[in-house]
């Protein structure tokens, strides 16, 4: 019987073929900038969390107490090995780094600005969060000596030095004193973490030891997970074992960043319910005249005996098909254009002074996330289910059995 | 004849009429509002980027932007001075110098920013003395006296009136060093211009830095903001070559782009809603159009042109998209006054707003009658637009066959 | 130079032409009427009569033949002088009404004068002129909804005589009608034919109706089988 009921069905969306095709294209192409519209803006903003999380915070950060709010060399993380122990037993624990920071000057002959010096590992920040990728100029190397630095692009641009350039770092030694470190620019990073590519001076840990009189410590350690599910068990449990040292997940770290997923996503929620909601009304009109005007062809089906269940089978199927269609095209449609950015990026490099100031990368990569899929199919569903109730009523009220003998 | 059968038509085909003038109006509500918003917001923020310091006009020496050396400061402050002074539309003018030194307090010792201003010109200029929060700013009498940025002062741990030294280069290369007295801290909300910046008074500073007469650069306020770009034109014009007048449009480029990038975006996702819109809007005139097949036919049939019922039936779009474009254009434009005279408040974004360096949480939105009308008549050229398609398509049908059309 | 008032000239009519379901509507039709003529077309269902009437209307084309109305070629015509000519020179009467459902009685009469650039003075005399010879001035100013089957009609009739046509082309105007109200109807339709002049042809398979023309042609599977002037 539900054959019979879906060729019918079929037929009558055959029979008025330019509207239904109008009604497909509408869901196809709502969907299709919805999907666009999540994907890029999901992109942009991994994007940013993506950044900050491998060229500073890492899933998780460990400081010494109070570090955070009063950094300075006097609250270095101590007992290193002990930590290290426990974070390579962790097999949830991708891996880790340590740094030692220390605000200070950096100047030419010419100009000097304040500066955050970070004594770095850089082969173990390359396994940590690929920073060689940020590497716009020069090599991702200290030199035989160690004598290299690395900057941040603004503070380089800043700074007006280029590779090979000679500067001066100083700053605040454990003793109190101003010490300095005459270094050659072998590199300049651009994170777009704004605060690094502000302010950072990347020099070897040993370099930093050195400089800042201090032979063991480190100011943080990042850590890398497996899965980034697993960021809160883990941040919890470090922070039960280590009672002495703040265990910061990215997140606070980062609220801004936090809280500016949080705000996309429910951005995202809104926009789409306006559009289902749109899209619904479109459905409903369409359903609500194809019943109306086939009254007298449902008063001949019920009066040789279809049942009204059989008759709303029909209209569910016709809408849902209408739905279907349109998801299927709209999906397609969006899933490829993702596909595409995600596979080439949306470049807007046109922008690139407006995006820099925000902190964002030239080309944003589209993400695709399977629930994208999923929720449009919820909700094309329910918009194509619900917009027909309203028709069926009327149908039912309508006795379109009495419709047979009118013209 | 046409506009009365219009208005039958329109009250008769009530749904098509409803829905039409219902999504019409939501979408030139929604676009006016979010336009208004769009602008207010962004002309606030920037409107805060450039009033908090770097001013509405700054005058440089010409390379100073480039490389900005001791060799391509402003050497002879009174000749600008003086063709400044006498170009109209100007509220005032101050100069500055700007320089990078080392701070040390008891404890800690930071880079930052370290800055000679003349205190009383600079007060009407910019919101340096508006954002005192401990203390007291500036005046053109004092010696070493500091006035600086809430979390620099916090990072050197000093206080008002405690004591603290620094050491930079002076204007010749030489070595500048002395003691300075906090007399007051201030807080702009910029993080990092409350994190490095200090000001002095460029008198003190002159004698300290060896820079009597020279400037890193002069900040002009208009008389009307708006003048900016006109302004500095006038004084490329006035100055001598070896000096540059740049409005905020050009020193601020990518703050400017950011607001761009950001308004793209918005009508991004705004257009994505309206093509629904205006498919549905599509949708519901073809469902009324094709109803309407026969009498449609009929008319055909008794002589009426071709051209002569696309007039009736657009003349029906016309009167439902203007009725809706005046009431949605009235709604969004009541709100755009409404949150004009009484600015938004996010205060759950402060976050955000504080890493982009925007200090301002409340966002007026913009009221510009000019930009609302220009709205409305995107949004009417797109909902009568939006119900061409079935006009023609149903104007196209032989009159014999729509006649017999079920 | 003998020309009638309206020549049909060899006009034949193939449905879906070249495809398996072809269908002779109509084959070689010739037929003269005289201007001032009250014709009927009759037959059976099938026999070519709507299909006749609209190619005379230019509401349908001709497969091949032509039509001649009063000089005029009407199987020559394109679709905008088409218009022109239904507007100036031809009235219509469906079978089912077709009166403008938004409009009331009197702006249904108006419409097609109006079209034809006459002012609303104008407009008004004849419309109470036509309405008093139909017997419906007291019903003007009802929409078609609010008005009986014989009514609408009557007022679809004094919708295609109040523009003065040439020729008023009928397509079963009684089927939906009771015999009174037929009866009625066709009695006006005579009165105005004579009164008015207007040439006027309609198909019917009444025979009280077709008894009333006179002049009777007879269609069977799309040839004239009959024709022939009754008084």
């Amino acid at each position: 019987m539900f054959r019979v009921l879906l060729r019918i069905a079929l037929a009558s969306l055959g029979r008025r073929l330019s509207r239904s095709m109008l009604v497909v294209l509408m869901i196809a192409m709502s969907l299709w900038g919805l999907l666009f519209m999540e994907g890029i803006y999901d992109g942009m903003t991994e994007q940013f969390i993506d950044n900050a999380i491998r060229s500073d915070s890492g899933d998780i950060s460990i400081f010494a107490k109070g570090y955070r709010l009063d950094p300075g060399l006097e609250k270095a993380i101590e007992r290193f090995d002990e930590i290290e122990h426990v974070l390579t037993a962790d097999n949830r624990i991708r891996s880790h780094v340590r740094r030692l920071r220390q605000d200070g000057l950096i100047a030419t002959a010419h100009y000097s600005r304040n500066a955050a010096i970070y004594g770095v590992e850089l082969e173990a920040e390359e396994r940590h969060g690929r920073l060689a990728s940020y590497l716009r100029e020069g090599v991702y190397d200290f030199g035989k000596k160690g004598r290299g630095v690395i900057l941040g692009s603004r503070l380089a641009a800043k700074m007006k030095v280029g590779l090979g350039k000679k500067i001066i770092l100083s700053a605040q030694n454990r003793d109190n004193d101003v010490s300095a470190l005459s270094l050659r620019v072998t590199g300049i990073l651009k994170t777009n973490n704004m605060a690094l590519d502000e302010n950072a001076v990347f020099i070897g840990i040993d370099k930093a030891r050195e400089l800042l009189l201090l032979p063991a410590g480190a100011s943080q350690i990042s850590i890398m997970v497996h899965d980034k599910e697993e960021v809160p068990a883990v941040q919890k449990q470090l922070a039960a074992q280590f009672a002495n040292l703040d265990v910061m997940a990215w997140n606070s770290l980062y609220p801004a960043l936090h809280q500016g997923r949080e705000m996309m996503e429910v951005f995202n929620l809104i926009t789409s319910l306006l559009v289902f909601c749109v899209a619904g009304l479109g459905i409903f009109g369409v359903m609500l005249v194809s019943v109306l005007e086939r009254l007298r062809e449902f008063g001949i089906m019920l009066a040789i005996g279809t049942t009204f269940q059989e008759i709303r089978t029909i209209v569910f199927v016709e809408s849902f098909i209408l739905g279907l269609s349109g998801y299927c095209c709209g999906s397609l449609l969006g899933g490829l254009t993702l596909f595409y950015f995600y596979q080439y990026g949306l470049d807007l490099t046109m922008f690139s002074a407006g995006l820099d100031a925000f902190g964002m990368d030239a080309i944003t990569y589209a993400l695709i996330r399977p629930s994208y899929f999923l929720t449009a199919l919820a909700a094309v569903t329910g918009a194509t289910l619900i917009s027909v109730l309203v028709p069926l009523r009327i149908l039912q009220k309508a006795r379109p059995i009495e419709a047979i003998n009118k013209i | 004849m046409f506009v009365n059968f219009a208005m039958k038509n329109i009250r008769a085909y009530r749904n098509r009429s409803l829905v039409t003038i219902l999504l019409t109006t939501l979408t030139t509500a929604m676009l006016v509002f979010a336009t208004a918003f769009m602008d207010g917001s962004h002309e606030k923020m920037l409107q805060n980027a450039v009033e908090i310091y770097p001013g509405y006009i700054q005058v440089t020496q010409k390379d100073f932007r480039q490389k900005p050396s001791l060799d391509n400061l402003i050497f002879d402050a009174g000749a600008v001075r003086q063709v400044v002074g006498q170009r109209s539309g100007i509220e005032g003018f101050a100069a500055r110098f700007e320089t990078f030194v080392l701070y040390a307090g008891d404890e800690k010792a930071v880079g930052g920013m370290l800055t000679g201003i003349e205190p009383e010109e600079e007060q009407k200029l910019s919101r340096l003395a508006s954002s005192l929060v401990d203390g007291a700013y500036l005046d053109n009498q004092d010696d070493n006296k500091l006035y600086m940025g809430y979390e620099l002062a916090r990072r050197l741990k000093v206080q008002v009136g405690d004591h603290l030294s620094f050491v930079g280069t002076g204007a010749d290369y030489s070595f500048a060093a002395d003691n300075l007295q906090v007399k007051g801290v201030f807080k702009t909300g910029l993080f990092e211009f409350d994190a490095s910046a200090a000001f002095v008074n460029k008198s003190y500073f002159n004698k300290v830095m060896a820079a009597e007469n020279y400037a890193s650069h002069f900040i002009i306020l208009p008389a009307n903001p708006d003048d900016a770009d006109l302004i500095a034109t006038a004084l490329n014009g006035d100055l001598d070559t070896e000096y540059l007048a740049e409005s905020w449009r050009t020193t601020m480029e990518g703050l400017v782009q950011a607001m761009l990038v950001d308004s793209i975006f918005g009508y991004l996702t705004l257009s994505v809603i309206f093509i629904v819109i205006f498919f549905v809007i599509l949708i519901y005139t073809w469902l009324t159009v094709f109803a309407r097949m026969r009498e449609i036919g009929v008319l055909r049939a008794v002589g009426t042109m071709p051209g002569q019922i696309f007039k009736m039936l657009v003349t029906e779009s016309v009167l439902l998209a203007f009725c809706s474009v005046v009431l949605g254009g009235i709604i969004g434009a009541a709100l755009a006054y409404y949150f004009h005279l009484h600015p938004i408040y996010f205060s759950f974004s402060e976050e955000q707003f504080k890493q982009y360096g925007l200090a301002a949480s409340a966002m007026p939105t913009a009221f510009a009658p000019l930009v609302i009308m220009r709205d409305m008549a995107v949004m009417f050229v797109l909902s009568v637009g939006s119900t061409l398609y079935p006009i023609i398509k149903a104007n196209r049908v032989k009159p014999i066959e729509a006649i017999h059309h079920v | 130079m003998d020309s009638s008032f309206l020549e049909i000239r060899q006009v034949a009519k193939v449905f879906s032409p070249g495809q398996d379901v072809e269908l002779k509507a109509l084959s070689h039709i010739d037929l003269n009427i005289d201007r001032g003529e009250f014709a009927v077309l009759s037959g059976p269902s099938g026999s070519g009569k709507t299909t006749l009437l609209n190619i005379i209307g230019g509401l349908d084309g001709a497969s091949s033949g032509e039509v001649v109305l009063d000089g005029i070629t009407v199987t020559g015509l394109d679709e905008r002088q088409l218009s022109g000519l239904r507007r100036d020179h031809i009235g219509f009467v469906f079978q089912a009404y077709n009166l403008i459902p938004v409009l009331t009685a009197r702006e249904n009469i108006e419409y097609v004068m109006r079209l034809q650039g006459h002012g609303q003075e104008e407009c008004n005399w004849r419309i109470e002129e036509v309405a008093g010879k139909l017997d419906i001035s007291h019903l003007l100013d009802k929409l078609p909804n609010h008005l009986s089957g014989g009514q609408q009609q009557r007022v679809a009739v004094a919708r295609a005589v109040a523009s003065k046509p040439k020729l008023i082309l009928a397509d079963e105007p009684t089927a939906n009608l009771d015999s009174k109200s037929a009866a009625n109807l066709m009695d006006m339709m005579q009165q105005l034919n004579e009164d008015e002049g207007i040439t006027i042809v309609f198909s019917s398979h009444d025979p009280l109706v077709i008894s009333k023309a006179k002049h009777s042609i007879v269609l069977r599977d799309g040839e004239v089988v009959a024709n022939e002037h009754v008084r």
